[in-house]
């Protein structure tokens, strides 16, 4: 009975840690060096089995996010520095593709432009919410800001992009 | 709320984030505004093109790094086992020295801890008089002697029977009640202390006695010995209360329509007026044969305990 338990929980934390290993490591990898997003990546994986019992189904992704955004920033007080972000996968992804018009990868580096223009708080809301695809509820319990005021730095966020593209269709029609 | 705040909602409305009745709200809101629709149609796009452009492709951990995660769990999985493990054996050896502890407790003082509400109380009741168990009536003397239904607790308060012969007159005697009588052996058994079981003595008749206005008084008599109870258990809850109470009640009263009446102290040494009222409620409770009407009784009454 043991043994299957056991079994059953070693499937289960295989299971999350496939779907999750890659956007964790992409989120700490904004915060902290390569390797030491890789060390937390770990680390919270080998924590959730000793907490994967206690926890509900729904909540275990934010509590990965939690665990893993509390161990980057020990790592960025212990080193007093910040990392300086390393944006080289974004920008890669659009010279590699030869088929991406000109078009989008000028918008591509707009919006990119745009969120590294934000302060780092509102810039990590914003990624977790499109790129990590989180709702506001789980935003809110990773980062300690309320739903409401996550709502004003996505909304926000929006309005400034949605600017930028209107004034980068503008440039297009005058060209 | 002001046009700003509607706004966040639209967005927040726009990416699926809202429910229940303010998902409603801002629904109505937006299907009443042409231009609210068209800015959730804007957002839309917008909120499309941000999760395109930033939906770099995930590169994970290496192999090497996950095979390591994957033996630090098989360490972690080992480890709740030998935890499990001692777990289960400590509270199975806790339970077993908790139920070893526990028969050793009870079982010795099992009448203790299954004792009721009523045996307690019981127990702290005045001691009810054993009923008489045998009368030995004498002619000349009517010597009563209440022996104890219990063998044993007689033992244990010693033989009854002395007072009412050497003294010659009629005597209401009685010891320890029965009720103490049953659970004497279990108590000594269990180390408990007995109280003491006081054998009294109510005594009637003798010196100063008189029964005039009728041709025999033995009817009377009779009747007096059949309250022999009464008598004495006026008696046991003085002791109860005052354990030297001893002396002599000298009564007067006539018999009419089969009842005593004007029943009067006409002497008492025991300064108790309780128990000489006591006495005197007793007389007057008494059903008179007929024979006994038109009486008049003086009949001294000697109260003695061996305190």
């Amino acid at each position: 009975m043991q043994r299957r338990r056991g079994a059953d929980k070693m499937a289960s934390v295989k299971m999350l840690f496939e779907q999750h290993e890659g956007r964790l490591l992409r989120y700490c990898k904004r915060m902290v060096s390569d390797e030491s997003a890789r060390e937390v990546v770990q680390d919270s994986f080998l924590k959730l089995w000793q907490h994967v019992d206690t926890l509900e189904e729904e909540i275990i992704l934010q509590w990965l996010y939690t665990v893993s955004r509390n161990r980057c920033l020990d790592i960025l007080r212990k080193n007093k520095t910040m990392k300086p972000v390393n944006f080289e996968d974004e920008e890669h992804i659009g010279e590699s593709n030869p088929e991406e018009d000109y078009e989008a990868g000028r918008r591509k580096q707009v919006t990119l432009q745009l969120i590294r223009s934000l302060p780092d708080r509102e810039q990590e809301v914003v990624r977790l919410k499109f790129q990590e695809n989180l709702s506001y509820q789980q935003i809110s319990a990773i980062t300690g800001i309320t739903v409401n005021y996550v709502g004003v730095m996505v909304h926000n966020a929006l309005a400034k992009l949605r600017l930028e593209y209107s004034r980068l269709e503008k440039t297009k029609e005058a060209l | 709320m002001s046009r700003e705040e509607d706004l966040h909602l639209i967005t927040a409305y726009a990416l699926g984030e809202l429910q229940g009745s303010e998902k409603e709200r801002i629904e109505a809101l937006i299907q009443k505004d042409e231009v609210l629709q068209q800015t959730v149609k804007e957002i839309r796009a917008t909120a499309g093109i941000v999760s395109a452009d930033l939906g770099s492709p995930v590169t994970g951990l290496s192999q090497i790094e996950k095979a390591r995660v994957e033996k630090g769990w098989r360490d972690l999985a080992a480890k709740d086992s030998r935890s499990n493990f001692y777990r289960r054996t400590v509270m199975t050896v806790s339970a077993l020295a908790a139920a070893v502890f526990a028969f050793m407790i009870v079982v010795p003082n099992y009448e203790k801890f299954t004792r009721t509400q009523t045996d307690v109380a019981r127990e702290a009741a005045p001691p009810p008089m054993a009923p008489p168990q045998k009368v030995i009536a004498d002619s000349d003397r009517s010597a009563v002697f209440l022996k104890m239904e219990k063998k044993e607790v007689n033992a244990e308060v010693g033989s009854t029977e002395t007072y009412g012969n050497s003294m010659g007159k009629d005597s209401l005697t009685a010891a320890a009640p029965a009720s103490k009588s049953v659970s004497a052996r279990t108590k000594a058994a269990s180390g408990m202390k007995l109280p003491n079981a006081v054998p009294v003595s109510v005594l009637f008749g003798g010196d100063g006695e008189s029964i005039g206005g009728v041709p025999d008084g033995q009817s009377l008599k009779n009747e007096l010995r059949n309250k022999t109870s009464d008598f004495v258990s006026c008696y046991q809850r003085t002791l109860n209360g005052r354990p030297d109470t001893k002396g002599k009640l000298m009564l007067r009263w006539g018999v009419k329509k089969g009842r005593a009446t004007g029943v009067s102290v006409m002497s008492s040494t025991l300064g108790h007026s309780v128990l000489e009222n006591c006495i005197v409620s007793v007389v007057k409770s008494i059903h008179f044969d007929p024979d006994s009407n038109g009486a008049r009784v003086v009949m001294p009454f000697h109260f003695m305990s061996p305190n």
